[in-house]
């Protein structure tokens, strides 16, 4: 109870010389109130001070405080004690500003590892005065720390304001987007920060990064911006549809899209092939029965090409007087016009079925502005319509019809359009498929029909080893596009071939020679031992008149040349 | 070896060929060029079957006949 009493004059004078006396009679509570005497002091002044502080203090402090194993280790041995002293020193500090924060556990631990110091080194005094000094900057530091301790976060704070200058720099680089690249990046900034200085840091790494953001940026913006599209919009459709090799593909593909004759002859194509003598003539019944807008514009422009195409074959003298088809061809000419007439009304609206489907409207359009653009010169039209030639094209419609000039330019526009919308319905690959295509030389012609090809792919899929193979419907597509493509290959070759041999017909010896050049016949096989292998017996045995063929050949050449 | 009542017919091809070269063709050519046909086409389907190997994939898939397409037919040109 003395002490408490004792404890209240302490407190009212707060005095260094009490300080030193106070802990001797007090406990505990006259530690915390030293405390805020020490606090409202330097704590310079009140480490010295408390550095002086006698030896017997802590250990009465320590006893009445209890738990703390300390003060054992400085009453067994008195120099060690005084060593410690100077810890003491720092253990009232640390008490002081942080009680809670240096566990006594902590404290023991520390001590003893000074006791350990001091244990090792004989001579003591020097010890004492040498640690002495060793340690009032290091607690001073310590102190210091701890008052610190608090504003050290700001030091965190500072990376982000090194952050702008990075931006400064990507700025220069290009747009915002490199914002988003260097975010990945700014961990790696922060650690070195910390030591260095900011600008430091920012140079070192903005000679770094630029490379690399260069090299991002230039790969992002072109794949992204430009060049994609443009070849999304131009190349994707010629590659789909037709070979490349040819300028005529869209033609084909054109034709062959146009609805309404594939679904109505469909039938007939697979079977018989409707129109034994030629197709052009259906193609007229067809064209003057216009039921709906869209059929009538594409039965319009199909037979406007045709008619276009069929008008330059005739002009041409090199490959035309023999053919039937091209007879036919003529034939066709007059009831053109006849039926054009009603075609020319429902001209006006084409814009309205390919604006029906939305997602190639955009591409639509811009092919439209360009062909629009194109449509008054005639040297486009030549594209668009392949095998045409101006003089050819002008040449016949002088003749037939000059007071139809208007019309045929309807019908041009008309065709123009037109490919808008089969290209539409190429890429929606609207059921009737290609049924009826046209060829580079404007004569229409079925594609093999599908169930023979599946069942000849089957059966080779099946030769390759694996015996389940099954070929799904796109897989077919693919193929019959495939086999389109060979026929109208081998059948250029095999035109080539028989005009190169001086032939209006295309003979047994071509097909030899293509298949030789293809390396499938070789001097150890022959067609006819493929055609054992490959060929049923009665197509075999159609094939057995080949060597005669042959010969005769040989006779007919001069023949027939002309 | 492939089987069937009637293999193929005849008429078409003949047709497409007559349109494709524009020129007539002899009697019995077609058969030839069926023949050729069919060995192009075994050989897409082979490339497309070893191409589908590669991928992963069990069967055929129109994917891999694309990609073969374009070299099957360089080898079938004359």
């Amino acid at each position: 109870m003395s002490a408490k009493d004792s404890s209240g004059p302490s407190a009212v004078n707060r005095t260094v010389n009490n300080l030193s006396f106070k802990p001797k009679i007090t406990p505990r509570k006259s530690e915390l109130e030293d405390v805020s005497a020490e606090i409202n002091e330097t704590t310079h002044d009140a480490l010295r001070q408390l550095a002086n502080i006698p030896k017997p203090t802590t250990p009465r402090r320590a006893a009445s405080a209890g738990p703390s194993p300390s003060h054992r280790s400085a009453r067994r041995t008195p120099g060690a004690a005084q060593a410690r002293t100077p810890g003491g020193v720092t253990k009232y500090g640390g008490s002081a500003r942080k009680p809670i924060a240096v566990t006594p556990h902590g404290r023991a631990a520390q001590r003893e590892l000074e006791a350990r110091r001091a244990g090792l080194t004989p001579g003591k005094d020097r010890r004492k005065s040498g640690r002495q000094q060793r340690e009032t900057p290091r607690d001073t530091l310590r102190t210091l720390s701890r008052l610190l301790a608090p504003k050290t976060q700001p030091l965190v704070q500072t990376p982000p304001p090194a952050k702008p200058p990075r931006k400064s720099y990507a700025l220069p680089e290009f747009d915002d987007d490199d914002d988003d690249g260097f975010e990945l990046k700014r961990p790696r900034l922060s650690l070195p920060i910390g030591e260095e200085t900011d600008e430091d840091d920012d140079e070192d790494e903005s000679l770094l990064l630029p490379p690399r953001s260069a090299g991002l940026e230039d790969e992002d913006f072109t794949v992204q911006s430009v060049e994609l599209g443009r070849r999304a919009r131009n190349e994707q459709p010629l590659s789909r549809l037709s070979r490349g090799s040819f300028g005529n593909i869209r033609m084909s593909d054109r034709f062959g899209n146009s609805s309404p004759f594939g679904a109505e002859r469909y039938g007939d194509d697979s079977s018989v092939l409707g129109p034994t003598g030629y197709d052009d003539e259906d193609m007229n019944d067809m064209a003057g029965p216009p039921d709906e807008n869209t059929e009538t514009l594409n039965l319009g422009l199909d037979r406007g090409m045709l008619s276009l195409q069929s008008e330059n074959d005739d002009i041409r003298p090199s490959g035309f007087t023999g053919d039937d088809t091209e007879n036919t061809f003529l034939f066709t000419v007059p009831p053109r016009e006849a039926s054009e007439e009603p075609v020319d009304e429902p001209s006006g609206s084409p814009d309205l079925p390919v604006s029906n489907e939305p997602e190639i409207v955009d591409e639509v359009e811009i092919q439209m502005n360009d062909e629009r653009m194109d449509m008054n010169e005639p040297s486009i039209i030549e594209d668009q319509v392949n095998d045409v030639e101006e003089p050819d094209m002008d040449e016949p419609e002088s003749p037939e019809a000059a007071s139809s000039a208007l019309e045929m330019n309807t019908s041009i526009q008309d065709t123009t359009l037109g490919d808008f919308d089969i290209t539409n319905q190429v890429r929606s690959k609207v059921g009737p498929r290609k049924k009826v295509k046209i060829s580079k030389h404007g004569i229409q012609y079925p594609s093999l029909p599908a169930g023979v090809v599946k069942k000849l792919a089957t059966t080779f899929a099946r030769m390759g080893g694996n015996s389940k193979a099954k070929i799904n419907k796109e897989t077919l597509d693919a193929i019959m596009q495939a086999t389109d493509w060979f026929f109208e290959q081998a059948s250029d070759d095999l035109g080539a071939y028989a005009q190169h041999a001086g032939r209006k017909t295309i003979d047994e010896s071509d097909v030899v020679t293509l298949m030789a050049r293809q390396r499938q016949t070789n001097a150890n096989t022959t067609p006819f031992s493929l055609a054992q292998k490959y060929l049923p017996r009665e197509l075999l045995q159609e094939l057995r008149m080949v060597p005669l063929p042959k010969l005769k050949k040989t006779r007919k050449l001069p023949t027939i040349e002309e | 070896m492939a089987a069937g009542q009637k293999l193929y017919p005849r008429a078409t091809v003949k047709k497409i060929v007559k349109a494709h070269s524009k020129r007539n063709v002899t009697k019995n050519v077609d058969v030839l060029i069926f023949l050729d046909y069919a060995l192009f086409l075994q050989t897409l389907m082979k490339e497309a079957g070893i191409n589908a190997k590669q991928a992963g994939e069990r069967g055929i898939s129109a994917k891999s006949v694309k990609k073969v397409t374009e070299l099957s037919l360089s080898k079938f040109k004359g």
